[in-house]
């Protein structure tokens, strides 16, 4: 897991309190390397073909959710 | 930290709205200009809300999925910004209802014992210098706080604070005006305060602003 400071914001006319301050050490979490590349090869990668007619047609959901690329070899949280 | 290629992409300053048009026109690079300049913000929202590192990555998926395919039918006078987050935490709060419905005993058993979430578990078996312990140590108490909020104040905590929205931002995500955005902030303080209080000894009275 990697991590990057916070560069924070200052658009509050409310002074930081200590939970602010202690929050603005809050670290940056960043995604895996290859998410990003996932993401864009999934998405740009041809549309699939079209349905058959007479195919049942499928939950947008269930067919959006087919595409992502799940770790296999962790447990399910 | 992994500095990504962005010779390709086009340039920062180039609007949502811009590069969305040009994504649906078929411009690969201004889709992947997006993917860039909101992965790693929408990531923490995720992860932060779920407490759950991997499934945040299966999710920031199907966010970027979900953009890719409605593309079309965006609406260029929204912030593309707000559609994004508003994406995410609804399908983070699908996620919650998928948990309670499917595992609650699990839950109810996993808020008893004490074992830190695999997103707080910085992976070393070797003893950590003081310093990096602390810090360890501070990650696990915000984020701990941050998952007893009631969902509707972990959203605002989160787009705040992990994500860096602005008042404004949060309220077009969450769809409310910008003053309940902040007092929702707000009325969460006390609550982190109070989650806080016990294990970094801060004062739980409310400090004067």
């Amino acid at each position: 897991m990697l991590y990057t400071q916070h560069i924070f914001f200052s658009d509050d006319i409310i002074p930081k309190d200590d939970i602010d301050k202690l929050f603005e050490k809050l670290e940056q979490l960043e995604p895996p390397t290859t998410l990003i590349e996932n993401i864009l090869k999934l998405a740009i990668k041809p549309p699939p073909a079209p349905a058959q007619p007479d195919s049942i047609p499928l939950d947008p959901w269930v067919q959006l959710d087919s595409l992502v690329i799940r770790n296999e070899k962790l447990k399910p949280s | 930290m992994q500095i990504p290629d962005c010779t390709k992409t086009q340039p920062s300053t180039t609007p949502d709205a811009k590069l969305a048009q040009l994504a649906l026109d078929g411009d690969e690079h201004a889709f992947e200009t997006l993917v860039h300049r909101y992965g790693t913000t929408l990531f923490n929202f995720i992860c932060r809300f779920l407490g759950d590192y991997d499934q945040a990555s299966d999710i920031l998926q199907q966010v970027f999925l979900q953009l890719y395919v409605s593309l079309a039918g965006l609406h260029t006078d929204r912030p593309l910004k707000a559609w994004l987050f508003q994406v995410a935490r609804n399908r983070c709060l699908d996620e919650l209802r998928r948990r309670h419905a499917i595992h609650f005993s699990e839950l109810e058993a996993a808020a008893d014992d004490d074992e830190l979430s695999p997103l707080t578990a910085i992976p070393d078996s070797l003893p950590l210098p003081e310093e990096v312990a602390e810090r360890h140590d501070l990650q696990v108490c915000l984020q701990r706080a941050v998952q007893e909020l009631p969902t509707k104040f972990r959203s605002v905590v989160l787009l705040r604070y992990a994500s860096q929205l602005s008042y404004a931002e949060i309220g077009q995500v969450l769809q409310m005006p910008e003053a309940t955005a902040k007092t929702y902030f707000q009325r969460a303080k006390p609550l982190l305060r109070a989650a806080l209080s016990a294990e970094l000894q801060i004062e739980t009275t409310q400090q004067s602003a």
